[in-house]
């Protein structure tokens, strides 16, 4: 694998993990709010 | 398949093509840009959606910037908006110089004869005399309304690149191979199976012209038997091997210099009419029709002709002229009228 492609890998991995943080970060904040409101 | 699948995922791992590093790069980009956008934002600002969110990550990304999305936070603005902005221009930049230099090279490879012919019912010509020789027969051709809406495909392999002249014609459109078109693979990229005519040209300094002839013309007959192929020849005794190399016309123009020559000591202005009954640009043409109808006497072919502007000169049967025939020759079905008259005529 030439060093153009490992770059290119690692910015997406680097991407998609930020990604799956700030997504996870936005769904976790929302659902204790859902809950207060639920109960 | 199994072999297979673990071969394709170890290739795209590797070396992914350039495509798909685009559009992955682009989908994890707007992921970013919206996922973070909807983190660093919500808390101040809690209206916020994820449609919003992807919305507000494309308009960035694409540079249209519209404004009815922005961040306010630090990390929304730095962490985000920043790096979103830096990769819009880059990824845009990089997708506009892939389908600009994809044009291009398919321009520079139609232009120096790479490219795959795709067309039907187009015309071979078979090697390049010169610019002078090629532009002339396009003209000829382009003037009779029956090549309407035919291209031009020139095959040889001594022309480096399709000369500036013939860039950009229309009806016709001249196409170029670069090859031997004796050879089956550039014949196949000339499309030659669905080609309709073919125009096999002697180049003037090449001694063994009449042979090469030869051999092209059994090559395309080769690969497609209903082709029309028209063989030009220096020595006239090439004529009958090119009739065994089911040639369907054939042209020797040395012959005709000499014919044109004497005939013009003889009778001043004769090569004149000649040269004006066999060009499209001026004046009144030779045409050979199929009659199509039904035996008739040549009289009444004659008259018919006469109605219609034209002049009937004679029959032309299984492939043998009978020029100025009496008037109670037979027309049969399959005959062929020879008329002058100022264009082409239907029967």
């Amino acid at each position: 694998m030439d060093i153009g492609t490992k770059v290119f890998w690692g910015i997406v991995v680097v991407l998609l993990a930020a990604s799956i943080a700030f997504g996870t970060g936005v769904e976790l904040r929302r659902q204790p709010n859902t809950t207060q409101q639920a109960g | 398949m199994h072999w297979l699948l673990r071969r394709m995922k170890h290739r795209v791992l590797r070396s992914p093509p350039v495509m798909l590093r685009v559009f992955v790069l682009s989908i994890v980009v707007l992921a970013y840009g919206a996922t973070g956008f909807l983190f660093f934002e919500k808390p101040s600002n809690p209206e916020l959606e994820w449609n919003e969110a992807i919305w507000y990550a494309f308009v960035t990304v694409t540079t249209v910037g519209y404004g009815d999305f922005s961040p306010a936070t630090i990390g929304g603005r730095y962490l985000i908006a920043i790096p979103l902005m830096f990769f819009g221009i880059g990824l845009l930049g990089y997708i506009l110089s892939l389908a600009a230099s994809a044009l291009i090279e398919a321009r520079s490879k139609e232009i120096k004869g790479m490219a795959k012919i795709n067309l039907i019912d187009h015309l071979l010509i078979c090697n390049y005399p010169n610019l002078n020789t090629i532009q002339r027969i396009i003209k000829e051709l382009a003037a009779d309304g029956s090549f309407r809406d035919r291209d031009i495909v020139i095959v040889d392999d001594e022309l480096e690149e399709l000369p500036a002249p013939l860039h950009g014609l229309k009806d016709p459109e001249v196409h170029f191979v670069r090859g031997n078109p004796s050879c089956q693979e550039t014949l196949d990229q000339a499309n030659v199976m669905y080609a309709r005519d073919a125009l096999i040209l002697s180049k003037s300094e090449d001694a063994m012209s009449d042979a090469r002839n030869v051999v092209i013309t059994l090559a395309i007959e080769d690969c497609n038997s209903t082709i029309r192929t028209v063989t030009q020849c220096v020595d006239p005794s090439t004529k009958e091997v090119l009739k065994r190399a089911h040639c369907d016309g054939i042209v020797c123009t040395t012959q005709f210099d000499v014919l044109f020559l004497s005939q013009e000591i003889l009778d001043p202005g004769a090569s004149s009419v000649v040269a004006e009954l066999t060009s499209n640009l001026k004046g009144q043409q030779i045409y050979v029709t199929e009659w199509k109808s039904q035996n008739t006497s040549f009289v009444n072919v004659a008259n018919g002709c006469l109605n219609r502007g034209h002049l009937a000169i004679g029959v032309r049967r299984l492939g043998e002229n009978q020029l100025n025939p009496p008037n109670d020759f037979m027309v049969r079905k399959t005959d062929e009228i020879i008329t002058i008259g100022p264009k082409r005529l239907y029967f």
